[in-house]
């Protein structure tokens, strides 16, 4: 399966998580690159804008919802499309991530790789 | 369970003692305000009443002695012609008070005459004298009768058509004139009589006296004045007339007491004759006492409507009614600002306290499920071939530590769901979904537990229903409910599914052949951390609350769970949802 290099870029503090995510999403053909908070994401686009971002909620130093006011994506021409991939599930901070541009929702605990596959490929064909 | 009370009931007092004493404070100070500007009022009104009656009385007595006195120019012209020359003829007499306009002029003066001081010897001479200047043959001095001194009327004018003339009436037979002109006599000035009948009987009033002298004759003394004497210049004055031409009261109304021949305090004049009305409204306001002409007379002034303007009088009780009603209109104000401000504190608080649940309980349930995310993700990758291919012992019991962590997970969840309903933070979206496609979605995730005991699994659905309902809880009940149904029936057993519509409800029943439930057990079914012991609850893992959430999800939805089960036999249980907001769709129809 080759996903003609699209990239993504995982944001996500736990780094035993992260690399699970890179090794499942590379084994697919994505290009993945890692983040481990808010800030470090952001390092991460100024040198190449990602097509997919995989964002966790709860991270040291700049959270999910710190990263996207300061990310502001809907201002962007080419918008990359933003999962929220967290274990963190309080309705009103999923309701803030949606009005600052991210696409989807999902509970980390309820996707196992099959699904991580399944959710990413469906954001990138959207 | 994360349980807080709400912060309202805690602070009821503490709101209510807020809202109160304010309140009370607020209206106790205006209404103090408003009761001394009342005072002030009051006290003003009563300054203004007073002012006014000073003003009116003063008036009055001021007009009185003007009037009074008024007469006093003719009384001194008439001095003036006796003093220029020893003898003054009827007809000089006349043409000097011809000249004045009496009756218009000097109100209420009905004649003026000229008495001389005759003695007895000189009584024939006078009379002699008397029938001369008034070409009357017959007059004499009257009443008849030897005395020793006469002051008879020489002179006579008359300004009123029913006033006798008088001529030779000795008037110092009066008591009342005699006292009168003998006081006029000693001091030189004009002295008034007190109220007398007139001559002819008619008519009553006062008569004023001014002496005339003797030319050049010294008058220091009294037996001076007297050895001078000449006679009496004297004024007839009507007091009905002289009052009610010459004073005007507004709203108020007077009477004028004074001394009869007799010494004797009658009513002069009264401004109340013939007012019947307002004699019975009048109130005496002020009482005073005056000297006119030697006499006393007691002046009443008395108010009959309201000595200031209505608007004036009302003043005080406007100021007091509007002060009281701005205080309980202000007071109430204040009550429902603070009220208004504490319920929106109490509601801030409220959310705030509501916020930090939620947030806590979020936090708490990322925090248990993250572990267990990454037991997920790497058994999963060594299951899906990640870590190189895998013996058949090997899946097996990779396959097993995989539906542990699931199941840990599923716990962790069920425990937030119980926690959230506990601290009201659960909330729940209802919105119209397909009841059969959610029934097929969960016997779908469920198919490996299904042919992992061998079971058979038979669904029954005549149509493809729409609910509304909250589509996460009705799918987490039916996972609830046919996990247990999977877990408590021993292998091979049979499982069927029957979703249908009856007339006020729609029912979806999960019933196996499994070890059943004893009558005396099925009360514990769904109450929290309930585990009924059987020959499986030893080696099947659960929480115990699994039934209790799922009973308490249905309730929110409108619904129920109801359970029948024999032990040894099976256990039906069914989830009843409210027949109301059910569609019946029959043109979709899937097959499960």
């Amino acid at each position: 399966m080759n996903k003609a290099g699209k990239k993504v870029l995982v944001v996500e503090d736990e780094q035993a998580l992260s690399a699970a995510y890179k090794i499942i999403l590379e084994s697919a053909g994505y290009q993945v690159r890692t983040a481990f908070d808010g800030q470090e994401a952001l390092d991460e686009i100024s040198k190449e804008a990602p097509d997919i971002i995989l964002l966790d909620l709860k991270m040291p130093r700049m959270d999910g919802i710190a990263f996207l006011e300061a990310y502001q994506p809907q201002l962007l021409k080419d918008k990359p499309k933003i999962v929220v991939f967290s274990n963190f599930d309080l309705q009103d901070e999923i309701d803030r991530a949606f009005s600052l541009g991210a696409d989807k929702y999902v509970l980390k605990a309820w996707a196992a790789p099959k699904d991580l596959l399944k959710i990413v490929s469906e954001i990138e064909k959207n | 369970m994360f349980i807080i009370p709400p912060i309202g009931r805690l602070l009821r007092r503490d709101v209510l003692l807020l809202q109160v004493v304010p309140t009370l404070v607020v209206f106790l100070v205006l209404l103090t305000f408003a009761i001394i500007s009342w005072r002030s009022a009051e006290t003003t009104l009563q300054a203004q009443k007073n002012q006014t009656i000073d003003e009116r009385m003063d008036t009055l007595e001021d007009t009185i002695r003007n009037r009074i006195q008024n007469s006093e120019v003719l009384l001194r012209a008439g001095a003036g012609l006796f003093d220029a020359s020893e003898a003054v003829s009827a007809q000089e007499w006349s043409q000097l008070y011809q000249k004045f306009d009496i009756p218009q002029k000097f109100a209420g003066v009905s004649a003026i005459g000229y008495a001389p001081i005759v003695h007895a010897p000189d009584k024939a001479a006078f009379e002699e004298t008397l029938r001369k200047e008034n070409n009357n043959p017959n007059l004499a001095i009257t009443p008849s009768g030897d005395r020793s001194l006469y002051v008879p009327t020489l002179y006579f004018e008359s300004f009123r058509n029913n006033t006798g003339t008088g001529f030779g009436n000795d008037m110092y037979v009066n008591s009342s004139r005699r006292a009168a002109m003998d006081m006029a006599a000693d001091t030189g000035k004009p002295v008034m009589t007190s109220k007398v009948t007139f001559i002819n009987g008619s008519a009553s009033g006062v008569i004023q006296y001014m002496p005339t002298y003797t030319q050049n004759a010294p008058l220091n003394t009294r037996e001076e004045r007297r050895a001078a004497l000449r006679g009496f210049i004297f004024a007839s004055i009507r007091l009905n007339e002289l009052f009610k031409q010459t004073i005007n009261t507004n709203n108020f109304e007077y009477i004028v007491k004074g001394a009869d021949d007799n010494g004797k305090q009658q009513v002069l004049f009264s401004s109340l004759e013939n007012k019947h009305d307002e004699a019975s409204d009048a109130k005496l306001v002020r009482s005073s006492e005056i000297d006119v002409l030697g006499q006393k007379w007691q002046v009443e002034l008395l108010a009959t409507k309201g000595i200031v303007s209505s608007t004036d009088n009302e003043r005080p009780s406007t100021i007091l009614t509007a002060g009281i009603a701005i205080s309980l209109i202000a007071s109430v104000a204040v009550y429902l600002l603070i009220q208004f401000r504490t319920r929106s504190f109490a509601l801030g608080e409220e959310r705030k306290l509501q916020q930090a649940k939620d947030e806590l309980l979020s936090l708490a349930s990322h925090q248990l499920r993250t572990p267990a995310t990454g037991v997920k993700q790497y058994i999963g990758m060594v299951l899906d071939g990640f870590g190189g291919r895998l013996l058949q012992g090997q899946v097996k019991l990779l396959d097993q530590a995989y539906k542990s962590n699931e199941r840990q997970l599923q716990i962790i969840n069920e425990f937030l769901y119980v926690a959230k309903l506990g601290s009201g933070s659960l909330t729940t979206t209802k919105h119209t979904f397909d009841l059969v496609s959610v029934m097929r979605d969960v016997i779908e995730e469920m198919d490996l537990e299904v042919k992992d005991k061998e079971h058979t699994l038979k669904v029954t659905a005549p149509t493809l229903i729409e609910v509304e309902a909250d589509e996460h809880s009705v799918r987490m009940i039916l996972e609830n409910l046919l996990s247990n149904a999977i877990k408590y029936t021993p292998n091979h057993g049979h499982i069927d599914i029957i979703i249908s519509k009856g007339s006020e409800e729609v029912t979806v029943a999960i019933k196996d052949n499994g070890i059943g439930i004893a009558k005396k057990d099925t009360s514990l079914l769904f109450k929290q951390f309930s585990r009924i012991p059987n020959e499986f609850s030893v080696n099947i893992s659960g929480s115990g609350i699994g039934l209790y959430l799922s009973q308490q999800l249905a309730e929110r939805n409108g619904g129920r769970i109801t359970v029948s089960s024999e032990p040894a036999v099976g256990s039906t249980f069914t989830l009843h949802l409210p027949y109301k907001s059910v569609k019946n769709l029959t043109k979709r129809h899937k097959k499960l």
